[in-house]
């Protein structure tokens, strides 16, 4: 090998190692680059390429139990500032037309820029177009992201229900609270390619993915029944002068609420507007005579007595322990029945002494009261009752006729849902079903018993004992007739604890109904309670009528006829009433008469009995000429038509202004209509003075019974 | 006598041609593909907004739709109207 030879391939032995080593250079390079820069380096790179999109979660409507929307989310822009940037690169004479596009002053304006922060919200769900003519200034570092707003389209409509969801997004009452987590959906963050002059290149499929929606919401709650219920209920609020109100609409076999409102007197008056409070279900109240409904089952499943039992009333006036027990009127001997038709304090108060404070105590609990119902709503309250060990004898006795107890709402309408429905307390609940945007039904809220509290065969005897209050001659809650239908119910009036003195306000009243209809098959748990009425405004006044009303508007947005036959019920004082041809027969019952003395031997079974009525059997029918009613109270006109056999046709409140046929005349077969409204001072100048004092039972009485019950802490009716 | 060896043949330059034009095609058929591609892109983008902005005019026009059936403003155009619920014995229940 010669030496030229060599000395070329030791030349390129060195080359091919020089390249070797180039190589492992560049592999470990490589490596490095790889496998320890490589995702700083992927970073900068998406930097430049890519960006990154936040899509706003979209909240779930919420819609009643027909499809019609009560909450709905529609997209909007918000406008934002960086206020250095902007504050180094623009004049104030500069910004102020930025501050005109988003509605806020120019002072405004600046204030926000001189805040230290880095970033401000200059206006957040404003109109597209405000948020164009804001980004259109060409102010540098003034942005406009897009957002969902939250639009409630019905206005205030199941307000405290539906509740209330915050700028970002967030629940912050009722179901937007309770089901937040749910409704609320979740944001979605998207990997953007974009070009060099910044536009979205989509290369691949999950570019294409949407935020996620927040699930479909779907109450019991029905729109219409909620609208009536509102708009009566506010009526009321207004006229009586009530600082607010609230009704609860039932449906006694499946605990749905069908309606839930609250008005605030203020708000009824155009003044504020609250969707953060929910009276209805946080707000406890002494129940007054309500309690007398659930004190009547729970004695007579408890066998504390018999619903036949005589008890002696006092006459109106009862010293027990140290206290004295009033009742609005005059009361001898009365059954269960009697006493909770008339509403007698005293009557109630034996009863509870009879069943003793700790069976009182398990039969209250067993109703749900002292206890929250488990509505699905948020910041419910569980009301107040204090364990039975500690009630004295007056306390035991006051429980009886519903003072020293405080229930809320939505507990009494389901204690009397469970009188309605034959025993059974059911659980209440606002949200039917939740659905995520494909449909799919992702929750879905069945009837829940809770417990039996009563038999069945208690729950009727109580229900056909409600009945009376309403139609029952001396019933407190006439205007609580629903014409076609038998309503059970209770009026309920109690004076408000003044926090202050620990006592009651002498003329500041909770006024209540509680009630349900069709007796015969219950469809419709109905609460009415107006909070803070001045004396005067009794339950069967004020609240009574508003559950008319609303039970009316429910009846018919449910399609529930009346019963082809009318009840046929064990009660002494059902009398025609609101006309029909049909009401001029009373039934064989009708004219029962209470006859017996005021203090019977014990068990005297002879305190009613079936014959003619004082007034004579109809007399003015077999005369065909109609009495004159003028000047009568209603109760009084009630009981001169029941006495005579006649059908009456009333309208209005009050006393008897008009009436057709007028006195004397010939009675034809339609009922005659009586004209009622409010006496003026003068009395009306077809009825005598005398006649007026002779007549004062009913509504003479409920009035000026009223001023007893305010004058007197312990007056309950 | 030495022999001439025959010199070999040139080798044909047949096939690099057609790797090259091969390559080649290949490469403009990627390129033109990658094109296509980002032209879907700015499509599926434009059609993206596209659908963005409808669903939102679907939904404000679900929500005015929603106002413009809400109970109050019902009950106050039927107050407008003269209209309300039927007074008792207006509504007859057929058996």
């Amino acid at each position: 090998m010669n030496e030229p030879f060599k000395k070329r391939r030791a030349r390129i032995g060195m080359l091919t190692l020089a390249l070797a080593g180039l190589f492992v250079l560049a592999a470990i390079r490589l490596a490095i680059v790889a496998l320890i820069d490589g995702p700083r380096l992927a970073s900068i790179a998406r930097t430049e390429h890519t960006e990154t999109i936040t899509l706003a979660p979209v909240r779930g409507p919420i819609v009643d139990r027909n499809g019609e929307p009560l909450a709905l989310s529609a997209q909007a822009r918000s406008v934002f500032a960086r206020p250095r940037r902007l504050l180094e690169s623009s004049t104030a004479a500069e910004r102020a037309p930025l501050a005109a596009a988003v509605g806020i002053t120019p002072g405004e304006l600046e204030a926000r820029l001189a805040r230290p922060a880095p970033f401000v919200w200059l206006g957040r769900h404003l109109a597209p177009e405000q948020a164009h003519a804001a980004e259109d200034l060409g102010l540098e570092s003034v942005g406009a992201v897009s957002e969902y707003k939250r639009f409630y389209p019905e206005s205030n409509l199941a307000g405290s229900v539906v509740g209330l969801a915050g700028t970002d997004g967030q629940g912050l009452s009722g179901v937007e609270l309770q089901y937040d987590r749910m409704v609320r959906g979740a944001p979605v963050e998207l990997q953007i390619y974009h070009d060099a002059l910044g536009h979205q290149i989509l290369d691949s499929p999950l570019a294409l993915k949407n935020a996620e929606p927040g699930a479909r919401l779907e109450l019991t709650i029905d729109a219409s029944i909620q609208s009536a219920a509102e708009n009566y209920l506010a009526g009321e609020v207004v006229q009586s002068g009530a600082r607010r109100g609230a009704a609860v609409v039932l449906d006694p076999f499946t605990g749905e609420v069908l309606a839930l409102a609250n008005v605030d007197g203020a708000a009824a008056r155009g003044v504020t507007d609250d969707r953060l409070h929910d009276t209805a279900v946080q707000d406890a109240f002494e129940p007054g005579s309500t309690m007398k409904g659930l004190l009547g089952a729970i004695a007579i499943q408890d066998h504390a007595i018999a619903p036949d039992r005589q008890i002696f009333c006092e006459n109106g006036e009862w010293h027990l322990a140290g206290r004295t027990i009033h009742d609005d009127d005059r009361h001898g001997w009365l059954d269960l029945g009697g006493i909770i038709e008339v509403s007698s304090n005293i009557g109630a108060a034996k009863i509870a002494l009879a069943l003793g404070a700790d069976r009182f105590y398990d039969g209250l609990t067993a109703f749900g009261l002292g206890r929250r119902t488990g509505i699905d709503l948020p910041g419910e309250a569980s009301g107040l009752l204090r364990a039975p060990d500690k009630w004295r004898t007056i306390e035991l006795a006051d429980h009886g006729f519903g003072q020293g107890v405080a229930v809320t709402p939505m507990q009494l309408a389901v204690a009397y849902a469970a009188i309605a429905n034959g025993g059974v307390v059911m659980r209440p609940y606002v949200v039917r079903a939740a659905y995520d945007a494909g449909g799919h039904e992702l929750l879905r809220h069945t009837p829940q018993v809770l417990r039996r509290v009563v038999a069945p065969d208690v729950a009727h005897q109580i229900n056909l004992l409600l009945r009376n209050v309403v139609n029952g001659p001396d019933g407190t809650g006439h205007l609580a007739r629903v014409a076609d239908f038998t309503v059970a119910g209770k009026t309920g009036t109690a004076q408000m604890v003044n926090p202050a003195t620990g006592g009651y306000f002498q003329t500041r009243l909770v006024a209540s109904f509680v009630g349900f209809v069709p007796a015969d098959d219950p469809r419709l748990v109905i609460l009415v309670v107006l909070y803070d009425v001045s004396h005067g405004h009794f339950g069967g006044l004020f609240a009574a009528p508003v559950f008319s009303q609303i039970a009316s508007a429910a009846l018919a947005r449910l399609d529930i006829a009346p019963a082809e036959a009318p009840a046929s019920y064990d009660t002494a004082s059902m009398i025609p009433f609101g006309g029909g041809s049909g009401g001029s027969a009373p039934d064989a019952v009708d004219g029962v008469e209470r006859r017996g003395s005021d203090e019977p031997g014990e068990g005297s079974p002879a305190e009613y009995s079936v014959g003619p009525s004082s007034g004579g059997a109809a007399p003015d029918m077999a005369t065909g000429r109609a009495p004159d009613f003028r000047g009568e109270s209603l109760r009084s006109a009630f009981a001169i038509a029941r006495g005579r056999g006649l059908a009456i046709d009333v309208s209005g409140d009050g006393y008897v202004v008009g009436q057709k046929p007028p006195p004397g005349a010939p009675i034809t077969s339609a009922p005659i209509a009586l004209t009622l409204a409010d006496l003026p001072a003068t009395g009306m100048p077809s009825a005598s003075a005398e006649r007026r004092s002779r007549h004062r039972s009913a509504a003479h009485l409920w009035r000026a019974s009223a001023a007893r019950a305010v004058a007197h802490p312990r007056r309950r009716r | 006598m030495t022999r001439r060896a025959r010199p070999a043949a040139p080798p044909s330059k047949i096939i690099p041609a057609m790797l090259a034009i091969a390559i080649v095609a290949a490469g403009f058929a990627i390129l033109m593909v990658r094109l296509e591609v980002t032209q879907e892109g700015y499509r599926l983008s434009a059609l993206k907004i596209e659908i963005r902005n409808l669903d939102n005019s679907n939904q404000r026009l679900k929500l005015a739709a929603a106002e413009l059936e809400s109970h109050q403003r019902l009950r106050a155009l039927a107050a407008k109207y003269g209209l309300g619920p039927p007074a008792p014995g207006h509504v007859v229940v057929m058996p």
